[in-house]
């Protein structure tokens, strides 16, 4: 506990700037809204209405990249104990990663990864 | 902890399983997609070699795989290699039945018998499992390559409903095992199925000063109950097979809940049965009940062939849930009936949705899957009719056919173990049954075949016939030898009771 | 009141609050943002659980990956088109009965919870729920379970891709 006293402190202040910062801009900014300013831009994409439906491509795309962010949730733990677990613990990992890099070798293969 | 090579050649089935499906994966993206015959080929040999290297290793002794004595997550005993032996046969059975039809549908691809191999591998974990997290991870290997399977029919409504409607019930019973889960750990302190045994009989009152840890077991049979389709947790399960691919839809019916109620029976006689009177019972006594009685009736009134099956998939789930409670009162006659029940059952629905996927014209439609569109077909295929007739009668538990004796043991333990009732319920039910699966044959024999009618065209396969061939001569084989298989899995389950402390 | 209480009351007011918010404002970039302060307040939770692994878990997959996909979505899609639509009369006379039932349920949760008897808690080792604990628990007990892991997520992968994919003979 004692020592997320520093991150708690960092938090804080961090928190606190960014507060600061938004409530001067928003009682000292001068504000001109416009159709124009509000949409959003350099997104690469034309946006589309609340009633639309998007693309089934950005789905895809969504769920791969939560699968394989997956994967950084067990290398974190991994790499913090690494030095203890000896080769075991590497080969515990190879196999875990090969097997979803040939998931990886697969969906690019599939070209799910291209966006057209 | 450390893992010798030993320990890893005793998992050889998974692995072969593992190697097969990544296999078939980097074949779909590599290989010439000229010739799609091969991925069937390719699963069948995987299947084949898993089932050869656990039939050899039938006889060994329990092993305790990546942990300590019996709290390891992989118990490969006796039962577990048993179980596995019925669960890839199944998925080699529902390979078998695949080709013909998935070319048709347009998803005969490399994934498709990947996805089957997967989900294989997921019902083996469950039915080694030694903890609840095994368990948990094994079951969602298994689901999740279902819910996928499930949606795969080509432009077809049905079939994305169908998916949809699975992923999300089954999402929901997941999140009820999972919190169930959560809670047994958090009243016991481990998943290990033999803590929570050693917790549950080290006093009395360990369940009445715990009403987290009954919580906790009772939402995990819920769970349970989603996944083998009983009453009250069935409404997804006329639709997803009428939905799904009819090989998929017979593999469901089979490996899901063979590999569901294969677990449960662990779970039931590791931890579970050493509560005298415990509350769960009456809960999975009126499941049994309602499941037996609410397939049976539901399925008198289906007009589509499919949907019939599934309500008829629903109540044999409610039979084998007899067992179960015989099992949990302490009968150890019951273990062997469940196991010997789910092989006829296994066999004798995979064949029947077989000769349905061997039936099904192109175009499809509900239209032609209701019991007029079969009319006469008994005399244009004769093989096919003589196989649907030893099926259906198989599923009427009568004999000369394993479903007889599968019956006739799981009610003569719930006797044995003072459920009268159940037992005559069982009965009840299925002399109900009797009457719609007749009516199959009496569409199939019948019925004047209608000029230039609507009869299916059928899918000729060598595969598929030597599927139906395997699953008739199999249920034949139970029928009239039936000791062989009682003695190999009444050793199987004996090495439940033995391994518990 | 030690400093600990301050704390789990601050964050569990704060996730409470926020969580509110993602319900009732009506801005979609404002209610995502609510909803990242809903996370981080969960994750400050856990610290003071003693549960590090968790709480990191909790910025880096939900704050961080499951966000952008939210805000993915918002950036797809216009801003300003959403009709309000006007809750009926049913609507408005089942608030109250909704807030009752809610109310309820939290009452009898809140009633079972102490209705328990916990046995004696356990003295937990010093480095209880630490990235490194787990680290070892994982890759020393649970290596199978990890490995299989593998393959529930490759199965994942197969059966996203093979579901939203265009098939042979469909536009």
């Amino acid at each position: 506990m004692g020592s997320y006293g520093t991150l708690l402190v960092l938090f804080v202040l961090a928190g606190g700037i960014a507060l600061v910062m938004f409530t001067l801009t928003h009682f000292l900014g001068p504000k001109a809204p416009n159709p124009t300013k509000d949409m959003p831009f350099e997104c690469g994409n034309i946006t589309k209405r609340f009633d639309q439906r998007v693309s089934v491509k950005f789905y895809i795309v969504a769920l791969l990249f939560i699968l394989f962010d997956m994967e950084t949730v067990y290398l974190y733990p991994w790499a913090v104990v690494y030095r203890d677990l000896g080769w075991m613990g590497f080969w515990s990992m190879v196999s875990f990663v090969s097997i979803l890099v040939l998931g990886l070798v697969y969906v690019w293969k599939k070209g799910a990864l291209d966006w057209e | 902890m450390s893992i010798t090579l030993a320990d890893l050649a005793q998992l050889l089935p998974v692995w072969i399983l593992v190697a097969t499906g990544l296999l078939l994966l980097m074949y779909e993206v590599f290989a010439n997609q000229a010739d799609r015959s091969h991925y069937a080929n390719i699963s069948v040999v995987g299947f084949v070699l898993a089932l050869w290297a656990t039939y050899s290793s039938l006889g060994s002794g329990t092993a305790y795989l990546f942990g300590q004595g019996a709290t390891a997550p992989l118990i490969l005993d006796g039962f577990a290699r048993a179980g596995s032996l019925l669960l890839l046969s199944g998925g080699l059975i529902a390979t078998l039945l695949s080709p013909a039809y998935a070319k048709n549908a347009g998803h005969d691809t490399g994934e498709y018998y990947a996805l089957i191999v997967f989900a294989v591998v997921g019902m083996m974990v469950m039915v080694m499992a030694g903890d609840l997290m095994t368990f948990f991870l094994g079951l969602e290997t298994m689901s999740i390559a279902v819910y996928a399977l499930t949606g795969l029919r080509a432009g077809d409504a049905r079939s994305i409903e169908a998916a949809l409607k699975y992923f999300l019930m089954g999402a929901f019973a997941t999140g009820f095992l999972l919190f169930g889960i959560a809670m047994v750990y958090g009243a016991t302190g481990s998943v290990a199925l033999v803590d929570l045994a050693r917790f549950l009989s080290a006093s009395d009152s360990a369940l009445s000063a715990n009403p987290i840890l009954l919580l906790g077991v009772v939402l995990i049979l819920i769970g349970f109950a989603f996944k083998v389709a009983a009453v009250p947790f069935h409404m997804w399960a006329p639709d997803v097979y009428e939905g799904a691919p009819t090989p998929v839809a017979g593999f469901m019916a089979v490996g899901v809940k063979a590999a569901a109620f294969l677990a449960l029976l662990r779970l039931v006689m590791v931890a579970l049965g050493s509560v005298e009177a415990a509350p769960w019972l009456p809960m999975l006594r009126w499941v049994s009940i309602l499941t037996i009685l609410g397939g049976n009736l539901m399925a008198l009134s289906q007009s589509n062939v499919k949907r019939m099956l599934a309500y008829s998939s629903v109540s044999h789930a409610g039979y084998a849930m007899i067992g179960i409670v015989a099992a949990a009162k302490g009968e150890t006659t019951a273990g062997n009936a469940v196991l010997f029940y789910l092989t006829g059952y296994t066999f004798m629905t995979l064949g029947a949705f077989g000769v349905l996927a061997f039936l099904e014209r192109k175009e499809g439609g509900p239209e032609s899957e209701r019991f007029g569109a079969y009319a006469g077909v008994g005399f244009k295929h004769p093989a096919m009719g003589a196989a649907m007739v030893l099926f259906m009668i198989a599923l009427a538990g009568m004999p000369p056919t394993g479903g007889f004796f599968g019956k006739l043991y799981l009610f003569s333990a719930a006797i044995r173990a003072n459920e009268l009732p159940l037992a005559l319920v069982g009965i009840a039910g299925s002399l109900v049954s009797v009457y719609y699966y007749l009516r199959v044959l009496v569409h199939f024999y019948m019925r004047e075949v209608p000029e230039p009618g609507p009869t299916p065209t059928a899918t000729r396969s060598t595969q598929l016939s030597l599927g139906v061939a395997l699953s008739a001569a199999l249920i034949l084989i139970l029928g009239v030898f039936p000791s062989q298989w009682v003695q190999v899995s009444a050793k199987a389950v004996a090495s439940i009771a033995a391994a518990t402390f | 009141m030690n400093l600990q209480t301050v704390l789990f009351a601050v964050f569990a007011l704060g996730s409470v609050i926020s969580a509110l918010g993602v319900v009732v404002i009506r801005n979609p970039v404002k209610g995502a943002m609510s909803l990242i302060g809903c996370f981080f307040s969960l994750a400050c939770l856990f610290l003071l659980e003693a549960a590090e692994l968790v709480a990191i878990l909790e910025v880096l997959v939900y704050a961080g990956a499951i966000m952008v996909l939210f805000t993915f979505v918002i950036m797809l899609v216009e801003n300003k088109s959403a009709a309000i639509v006007r809750n009926t009369v049913g609507q408005r006379l089942a608030l109250p009965v909704k807030l009752a039932g809610v109310a309820v349920v939290a009452y009898g949760l809140v009633a079972f919870v102490r209705k328990m008897t916990f046995g004696a808690a356990k003295e937990l080792p010093a480095d209880f729920g630490s990235v490194a604990a787990i680290g070892h628990e994982f890759f020393d007990n649970f290596v199978f379970h990890f490995e299989m892991t593998s393959v529930l997520l490759l199965v994942g992968i197969v059966g996203a891709v093979i579901v939203s994919k265009k098939r042979r003979g469909q536009p």
